[in-house]
């Protein structure tokens, strides 16, 4: 793992690259190519973060596949459990 | 068969599946990959299980099992039905101890004690009863507020007169350090059911070391004999110690338990220090590394737990909020730790000059000066202003875990909860994320026992209900 990491579009959302640089403790700038992102760093910082930070990454992209197959439930259950009681202020 | 909403996480070689309501099911990996692939596939057992704690359902009772699970997810936010239960009110600065960490700023200097006014005290009791909450609990706060017993009187003896409209059920909690105790204090908290909380640091050495006397007499000492006298002449159940941990009694942790157990305490609140007050100023002398905390505290849940399954009732109190929420479909009343936040909807503090804030670290900021929290002042603002005012709004929608990018997907999201005064304070130390850090790490502990040890499930369970361990049966 060198200083920059790039990685296909067509495997890593935006959504899931956002998540995970939310959750990381790792700090890298990003570029946005059309068909790739590549986060790299800029100073001398130890490479095992973004080594790290490249990992969260997969991990949240797999989530919100996972995600997209219940959260219309999900929905669903939030506007059982609060809507009557929402317009019923 | 169709999955429930469900998050996912992996405990030791297992994965935990969580779900809105707080239900959890350990699967093996091979499992879990089944479960994500076709369930249909699953032994019937695991199936049975899932169904039952709503992971998955037949196609034909979906809507009945999403009926159910939204009823399970109400009654967890439940506290959002009823609005702020909880109004800590600050009688004053002064205090008749010096602790080396005290979190409140309060001072020995008289000229400093900002004490609470009758006509404030007054108008924050009117502002009280506007609470839509037919519950509510008052706590008095300083400093030591027993230093300004009659306005603690005045108080409560106007809450009660002006309730004769109004028919709540009222709760009142002092916070004191309990060097002081009068005959009439003991028989006005006997007299108007008081909650009495104190604080314990540990040994004598440990507890005078950081919660200094301001003579030769010492703090533990006086302090134990007056809980004794609580004990005896009131009743043991209605008092209850928090311990904070210094960097003198973190590798001591052991011994304060001890201390806990010898001196006939049944719970403890294992509290690390927080970052507001003389300690933040301090911490270069007082604080530790998160990891450092952690890594005791494991230790010392396991000391708690070997101590229960030998006979020693005696419950961890920060676990037990999380185990609450774990293993019984009710959320735990702990403000700090909920979603959406406590602060302002659950929590309210009134300080000593009037002034609102929508929790008691928001206070501790705006006594050294930073009043970015303060809602407003129950002197110039009315009730509606404060408390349904923008600030609390953004306050609220801008810290649910449900909805923030660093959070979702986290299984632990049904047990968590974010406080958005430590969030702003980790950040304006840069330590952010301490809390996830800690909440995180001591739910996968919790996780881990669950999974592996049938009788650590009876020890949490007898902390949930309060009987002992060996008269327990599930």
């Amino acid at each position: 793992m060198g200083r920059s990491i790039t990685i296909s579009k067509s495997i890593l959302s935006k959504l899931a690259l956002l998540q995970a640089c939310a959750q990381s403790h790792t700090y890298c700038s990003i570029e946005d190519t059309d068909t790739h992102w590549i986060l790299s760093y800029a100073g001398d910082e130890d490479t095992s973060n973004l080594e790290e930070l490249y990992h969260l990454c997969l991990e949240k992209e797999a989530q919100l596949v996972v995600e997209a197959t219940v959260a219309p439930l999900r929905e669903l259950l939030y506007r059982k459990a609060f809507e009557s009681v929402a317009q019923r202020e | 068969m169709k999955r429930l909403p469900f998050r996912y996480g992996s405990i030791e070689d297992s994965m935990v599946l969580t779900n809105e309501s707080g239900q959890y099911y350990f699967l093996s990996l091979p499992h879990f990959k089944q479960f994500l692939s076709d369930a249909d596939e699953l032994p019937q057992t695991i199936k049975d299980d899932l169904q039952s704690k709503f992971f998955l359902s037949e196609e034909h009772s979906l809507a009945h099992a999403l009926e159910a699970s939204s009823l399970k997810l109400r009654t967890k936010k439940v506290f959002l039905a009823t609005f702020t239960e909880l109004h800590i009110i600050v009688l004053t600065y002064a205090c008749n101890s010096k602790c080396i960490y005290c979190h409140a700023s309060s001072s020995t200097d008289a000229t400093q004690a900002h004490s609470l006014s009758i006509p404030t005290a007054r108008r924050i009791c009117e502002f009280i009863m506007r609470s839509p909450a037919p519950s509510l609990k008052i706590e008095f706060q300083g400093g030591e507020p027993t230093l300004q017993f009659d306005t603690m009187v005045f108080i409560v003896e106007y809450l009660k007169t002006l309730n004769s409209r109004f028919g709540k059920h009222l709760d009142f909690v002092v916070c004191t350090n309990l060097l002081v105790l009068p005959q009439k204090h003991l028989q006005f908290y006997k007299k108007h059911d008081f909650s009495i909380s104190t604080s314990l640091d540990g040994p004598k050495q440990i507890h005078d070391k950081n919660r200094t006397p301001l003579n030769t007499q010492s703090n533990y000492d006086r302090m134990m004999e007056h809980y004794h006298t609580i004990c005896t002449a009131y009743s043991p159940q209605r008092v209850s110690a928090l311990l904070t941990v210094s960097k003198h009694s973190l590798p001591s942790l052991k011994a304060c338990v001890d201390t806990y157990v010898e001196e006939g305490l049944h719970s403890i609140f294992i509290r690390a220090l927080n970052p507001y007050g003389v300690a933040e100023k301090a911490l270069d002398d007082l604080g530790y590394p998160l990891d450092d905390f952690l890594t005791v505290y494991d230790e010392v849940l396991d000391y708690l737990i070997a101590l229960n399954k030998q006979g020693t009732f005696i419950r961890e109190e920060l676990a037990s909020i999380f185990l609450q929420k774990m293993l019984t479909p009710f959320s735990s009343g702990f403000v700090d730790i909920q979603s959406p936040p406590g602060t302002g909807i659950s929590c309210a503090v009134y300080d000593s000059d009037g002034g609102v804030y929508p929790s008691d670290e928001a206070r501790m900021l705006a006594r050294c000066g930073d009043t970015t929290f303060r809602l407003g002042s129950v002197l110039s603002n009315t009730y509606e202003e404060v408390f349904l005012g923008e600030k609390l709004r953004e306050l609220i929608r801008m810290n649910m875990v449900e909805a923030s990018a660093r959070c979702c997907g986290c299984p632990y999201i049904p047990y968590c909860g974010i406080d958005p005064v430590r969030t702003y304070q980790e950040t304006n130390l840069h330590t952010p994320h301490q809390s996830c850090k800690k909440y995180a790490h001591i739910i996968t502990r919790l996780f881990e026992k669950l999974h592996t040890d049938e009788a650590c499930e009876r020890v949490f369970f007898s902390w949930l209900t309060g009987i002992p361990y060996l008269e327990l049966t599930l």
